[in-house]
């Protein structure tokens, strides 16, 4: 099976070569039967990827330990949701997971675009091929997942494997990479479209609608991968918190900053035909950033709780980017005079200058995240001093940075294109001001002095009048006209043009969270030691601790803490905070237990226990509107997702059933 | 029996929860130094069981606050004893007033650039201009009249 499983991986690695190679060739040699062939080349590689996948979860759900990686990421006791998740748990088999996403999106963006971009196809075909081919050199030759574990000439097996690592063994961390690996993946369709309209010097807008379709799906997958970690992260790590600014987690945010700038300077281009140089710089970046984001998890640039062991292969990254950037540096260069701007700036107050606007402050995040991330690297080779910022410096230099670019939330979308008159700034902007000055006013009339969460939640009230505004308006509108209610009437307006009103969506899961993101501003945190029977209290409540129980399963110890919540006086519920040993990988993990109010989280950890052993230390966190960071993530998805279905004109459905022919009935077979 | 031998070696945070010193206050400062077991997060923060270097740092944070030292005064002893590493921001000095200052530089720039571009554009505006100007009155007289058409607009 081994032999099989990396023989399909090489098949794959030369499929994909051969694919890269003969989509260019056959462009450079206007060969059509080379072109065709290096579409098959891409179905080949796909099919060699998939192969060398299910041979590997084959290995792990059998529990063949001969296999090195099985035997290093799995064991016989594991759930199955987990030994699936040891697929991508481990740096061999990711990458070879990662190879077989590349292969997925290579084979669907290809044959559903054949037609449509009969032109440029070729060249999308090499560059992803490029890319796949260097993803599956990396698992060939770096890091083979098909290793087997010999004991002098014989292959031999160990009797159980080392298992997955704990903290990866959650529901939500099935699910996380996946997600993440989609985004991160997915983003090299927008820019093989961008690179291949650059050979081609593409005049038309045709490319820029699919590189627009693909970026929003892949910037969706990007957004709930990164959102899953927050969440994984907040109910396993068991420190209170969601973000930790930690390397890791800010090398999937960059990506998703530059992707989120583009999405809206892509409409700049579609309307205007304006910032088309801007436009594939941006998904260029974003592509990068992704490759970037991918050798600081596995080539050791920077030390992370979530890293893959360090290892050798940070090099070729480097590498590969370098060659990247710099054929992609060159073709902009060489083609500037087919980027020219095809309209002109009519006036500073205009949609095209808030989308200006938004685009340095995106950039600005992504730029302060990435020199945070980078730092540690920057100052030793300059100071040679090793300085690890963490996130003190994180918030402190975006949080100011995410308050000014919530307000271009709230201004962008009351802003016309072209043109904004002072009757119409003065129209549109009434209610909104009035709303977030109302807000502030009233946070602290009730006591609030908190600087940064008075700021947000007031430019929160202001976007959200914004957003609401705008569904009410075109809402009336329908309204007056078909005689329906209102809220049928925004439904309608969602529909009639989506993706307008599903970014509205969007700006308004922003506001969501950004809510969220301010009641960090009030947590309290305290830790005890308690005996069966002592207290504890923190702010309103009271926390009781029951006693302790322990259970033990093969894959598992645990122990579970039970805790009374009381608020004033009265009985809550029951938290039940555990710590858990597992017995495959010798490590210790804890899971929190929480109690979730849209008003605050109490959140209880069973963090370990006193010096003699006896007395379970608990730590117990109220985190203050942390869930509506939860709840603006769902509608983050739902206004992406409406975003993403295409509209429906006004007149073309019917809003009322015709009636029945009644005169002249027609037979339906089968009747 | 296997946990309660596992529990012994991996006790956690006693150092803090004895202390004198509050916890949250512990925390608060202990968030400011960088944890070098390796979880990436701060001493205040991590959750690692048995973290080797969590405790002693927790314990000295709690000496230096019971001593009456001001948070500053603590974090430098912490920082002298266990290297810049630990530090989780740049120093005001030197070196780290780049690692400040670049971010807002950067940022500062973009703004400086958008009144440029703004400019270039329009003057790309007035070169290609096919027509007379119309007047900024008679402009939002239009406008104006665009908007209340929008508004009746279906």
């Amino acid at each position: 099976m081994e032999n099989l499983g990396y023989l399909a991986v090489l098949l794959a690695f030369l499929l994909s070569a051969y694919a890269a190679a003969a989509g260019l060739g056959g462009k450079l040699l206007r060969n059509p039967f080379l072109e065709l062939s290096a579409q098959r080349g891409v179905l080949g590689a796909w099919l060699m990827t998939t192969a060398a996948s299910a041979i590997l979860l084959h290995a792990i759900l059998t529990d063949n330990f001969s296999f090195n990686y099985v035997a290093s990421r799995s064991n016989a006791d594991l759930d199955l949701l987990y030994k699936i998740a040891a697929w991508w748990g481990g740096q061999e088999g990711s990458l070879l997971f990662w190879s077989w996403i590349a292969a997925t999106y290579s084979f669907v963006a290809v044959y559903s675009g054949r037609k449509r971009h009969r032109s440029m196809i070729s060249y999308v075909v090499a560059t992803m091929s490029a890319t796949q081919a260097f993803f599956l050199g990396l698992v060939a030759f770096e890091a083979n997942p098909f290793q087997v574990i010999m004991s002098g000439p014989q292959i031999t097996a160990v009797p159980d494997g080392q298992g997955l690592n704990p903290l990866l063994q959650h529901p939500m961390m099935a699910i996380h990479p996946p997600m993440l690996y989609l985004g991160y993946v997915g983003f090299t369709v927008p820019f093989a479209f961008a690179l291949a309209s650059l050979i081609t010097r593409q005049p038309g807008e045709r490319w820029i609608h699919t590189t627009r379709v693909w970026t929003m799906v892949t910037w969706l997958f990007q957004s709930i991968g990164i959102l899953l970690g927050a969440r994984w992260a907040y109910v396993v790590l068991g420190w209170g918190g969601y973000w930790g600014w930690d390397p890791v987690e800010n090398a999937s945010l960059l990506p998703w900053l530059t992707g989120t700038a583009f999405l809206h300077s892509v409409m700049m281009q579609e309307k205007k035909g304006m910032m088309k140089v801007w436009n594939i710089v941006l998904i260029s970046a974003t592509f990068f950033l992704c490759i970037f984001g991918t050798m600081m998890t596995r080539g050791g640039l920077v030390s992370s709780v979530h890293a893959f062991a360090e290892s050798e292969i940070g090099a070729y990254f480097v590498w590969y980017l370098v060659i990247g950037i710099a054929v992609t540096a060159y073709l902009i260069g060489s083609r500037l005079e087919y980027l020219r701007s095809e309209a002109d700036l009519d006036s500073v107050v205009s949609r095209e200058s808030s989308f200006l606007f938004n685009n340095v402050v995106l950039l600005a995040s992504c730029f302060a995240v990435l020199w945070g991330t980078l730092f540690p690297v920057i100052s030793e080779y300059f100071t040679g001093d090793k300085i690890t910022v963490g996130a003190p410096f994180f918030n402190k230099v975006n949080v100011p940075i995410g308050l000014f670019l919530l307000f271009l939330t709230g201004v962008g979308p009351l802003f016309a294109w072209r043109r904004t008159s002072a009757e119409s700034l003065r129209r549109n902007f009434l209610w909104p001001a009035v709303s977030g000055l109302v807000c502030a006013a009233a946070l602290l009339a009730a006591g609030m002095r908190h600087f940064y969460a008075l700021v947000c939640f007031a430019l929160c009230a202001f976007v959200a009048a914004t957003v609401l505004t705008e569904f009410y308006r075109g809402g009336r509108v329908i309204q007056r006209k078909g005689g329906t209610g209102l809220a049928a009437a925004m439904v309608e307006l969602t529909r009639r043009n989506t993706r307008r009103y599903g970014g509205y969506l969007v700006h308004m899961a922003i506001v969501l969270m950004f809510i969220g993101f301010a009641g960090a501003a009030f947590n309290q945190v305290q830790q005890e030691e308690l005996e069966i029977g002592d207290s504890m209290q923190v702010g309103a409540y009271d926390f009781k601790l029951q006693n302790v129980s322990e259970s033990d399963n093969p894959n598992f110890f645990r122990a579970v803490a039970s805790v009374d919540v009381s608020r004033d006086g009265e009985y809550l519920e029951t938290l039940m905070p555990e710590r858990r040993f597992y017995h495959a990988s010798n490590q210790p993990t804890s899971r929190v237990d929480v109690r979730n109010r849209l008003r605050e989280d109490v959140y209880v950890v069973y963090a370990g226990h006193s010096n003699d052993g006896t007395a379970p230390v608990i730590q117990v966190y109220i985190n203050p509107l942390v869930n509506w960071i939860w709840i603006g993530s769902l509608l983050l998805v739902l206004g992406t997702l409406v975003a993403l279905m295409p509209s429906r004109k006004p007149g073309r459905s019917p809003r009322t059933r015709p009636a029945p022919l009644k005169e002249h009935p027609v037979a339906v077979p089968g009747d | 029996m296997r946990f309660l031998a596992t529990s012994l070696a991996l006790a956690l945070a006693a150092a803090a929860a004895q202390a004198a010193v509050p916890y949250p206050r512990l925390r608060e400062v202990g968030d400011r130094v960088s944890c070098q077991c390796g979880c990436a997060y701060t001493v205040g923060s991590c959750n690692m069981m048995n973290c080797h270097f969590r405790d002693p740092v927790l314990q000295k944070i709690g000496d230096g606050l019971e001593r009456g030292l001001s948070d500053e005064e603590v974090l430098e002893e912490v920082y002298a004893e266990y290297g810049s590493e630990t530090r989780v921001e740049p120093r005001g000095e030197g070196f780290g007033i780049v690692g400040w200052t670049a971010p807002f530089a950067a940022f500062a720039a973009g703004l400086l650039v958008i009144p440029w571009i703004v400019r270039r554009w329009r003057s790309n505006a007035g070169a290609r201009s096919r027509g007379p100007e119309v007047p900024d009155a008679v402009a939002e007289r239009y406008n104006a009249e665009i908007e209340r058409d929008l508004d009746q607009f279906e």
